[in-house]
Parts: structure tokens; C-alpha cells; sequence
């Protein structure tokens, strides 16, 4: 072989006859034109980094199917969770203020930490005037005993957030929420 | 600076005709009965002589001509029509 590619004439040999030999001369000079195929086969002794890259494109392959399949597990247990698999509720504390402002508060089971999740809800309880944050507090005796958590009234007057009270309910006999700093209830139990 | 004349390179035309011809010479490969594909793989792209080829493959130096004179005329068969 020489520059131009392989001796065509070594190739065929002699004995062709002349319209044959320039039918396969055409496509001799179509292989030298066309150069190899962008990915030569592995009979050819190709470096061994061809043989890598395929190999390790099919791990990419398979570790994004297999985040996927992860992704697509998290959500159904998330899901799950969401939809019920999660703490279960152990009471609902109605509450009621002034101006139609209502608010429930879920109380769900103690964790093994001794802690009670909750989740309060508002509705018509606006901002308050000053800026100052609303208190969850427990109450024994008409007095502000244990806080359990501090929230921001939403614009719309609709408010959700969870709490968290690591308090033994029974050793109390009520819940309020105030203003920070102020003692005056704006929903009671 | 770009010249101020065309040059005698190949324009964008050219280069896909060549492409496509390229890829239609790939593909006609494809086609080529295994035992004779190689022979053209390594004739022409690993620069192989026809004797390094039998040694390559382990067969008959007259057999590495025969396929290789059957794989150009099946070459020519399947891109009929499309070299010029």
C-alpha cells in the first residue's frame, strides 16, 4: 500500500476483463474517497479507548436509568407518606377569635423523641398592625405557660404552619395564639 | 484576512456530495457477507498488503484475492448507479 491506498492491481489481479476492471476501479476509488467509517470495527485492532467509551457510555446510560427509576421511588414513597403514611393525626384543637377568624390545630403522634408534631391553620387573621408575629401558646389558668411556635398571617388572611411541641398536654388546660409581646388573645380554644 | 479570490478548495457542495457519497460506500460495506468484509477493512484502512492480510487472518493468500475481488464486485452491484 502506498499513499494513495492499496495496489489495485495486486487487489484484482490481471485477468479481468476491461469493463469489469473499471466497474471495480470506480468503487476502489469510492473506498480511497470515503475513508474509514467514523468508528472502525474492533477486528481492525482499534485502540483500546474505543472499546472504553462505548463501555462506559452504556454505565452513563444505565446510572441515569437507574437515578430515574430512584427519582421515580422517592416520589411514590413521598407520596405515600404525604397521603397517609406519615405521623398519624391524634386530635384536632378548634379555635375561634374576633373579626370570623378561625383557626384548627392538627396534632398528630408523639415521635420517639417525645416531641408533637402540629399543624396550625388560620383563616381571617390578617398581619397583625405592628409587624410582629403571632404565638402559639399553652395556657393554664388564663396565663401564657409554654410557646409553641411563631407564624407570619399570609396577605390573604389563610395561614399553614407546622410546629413542633415537646410539652405534656395534660399538665395544661388551654391553647392561645397573640400577638408577640402582647398577652391579649386573637384566637382561643 | 479572507483572500479576495475563491479559492481551490472544495466548496460546501462538494463536501456534502462527498459526504453523502461517503456514507452511501459505509453503508454498501454493511452488506458484504463477513468473511469478505475484513478484507476490504484491511486493505484499505489498516494499509495491510494482501499477504499481511492472510497472515492477519490466518487463510490462504489466494483466498484473501478471490474475496477481495468478490467484495469489490459486490461493491459495485450495490452502489450501481451511484459512482460516477
Amino acid at each position: 500500500m502506498n499513499e494513495r491506498g492499496p495496489d489495485f492491481d495486486e487487489l484484482v489481479g490481471p485477468e479481468l476483463e476491461p469493463g469489469e476492471r473499471e466497474r471495480l476501479l470506480r468503487v476502489h476509488r469510492a473506498l480511497l474517497e470515503a475513508g474509514p467509517p467514523p468508528e472502525l470495527p474492533s477486528r481492525l485492532g482499534a485502540p483500546p479507548i474505543s472499546k472504553v467509551v462505548p463501555l462506559a457510555r452504556r454505565r452513563r446510560v444505565g446510572l441515569l436509568a437507574l437515578a430515574a427509576a430512584l427519582g421515580v421511588l422517592a416520589f411514590a414513597v413521598g407520596y405515600l407518606v404525604a397521603e397517609g403514611g406519615g405521623p398519624s393525626r391524634d386530635r384536632v384543637i378548634a379555635m375561634t377569635g374576633s373579626g370570623g377568624a378561625t383557626g384548627s390545630l392538627e396534632i398528630f403522634a408523639i415521635d420517639e423523641a417525645g416531641n408533637w408534631p402540629m399543624r396550625l391553620h388560620v383563616s381571617g387573621l390578617a398581619p397583625s398592625a405592628s409587624g410582629r408575629l403571632f404565638e402559639l401558646w399553652l395556657t393554664d389558668e388564663g396565663k401564657l405557660e409554654a410557646l409553641c411556635g411563631s407564624f407570619r398571617a399570609e396577605v390573604e388572611g389563610t395561614t399553614s404552619v407546622p410546629m413542633n411541641a415537646p410539652y405534656r398536654f395534660s399538665e395544661f388546660d388551654g391553647w392561645v395564639v397573640v400577638e408577640e409581646g402582647s398577652t391579649t388573645p386573637v384566637l382561643t380554644t | 484576512m479572507f483572500p479576495d479570490r475563491p479559492g481551490n478548495d472544495a466548496g460546501p457542495p462538494d463536501h456534502a456530495e462527498a459526504s453523502w457519497q461517503a456514507w452511501q460506500v459505509h453503508r454498501a460495506l454493511e452488506v458484504l457477507p463477513e468473511h469478505e468484509r475484513p478484507v476490504i477493512e484491511l486493505a484499505y484502512w489498516r494499509g495491510l498488503s494482501q499477504s499481511e492480510i492472510a497472515d492477519s487472518l490466518g487463510i490462504p493468500l489466494g483466498t484473501v484475492k478471490t474475496r477481495t475481488r468478490s467484495a469489490l464486485a459486490r461493491l459495485a452491484n450495490e452502489l450501481d448507479g451511484t459512482l460516477e
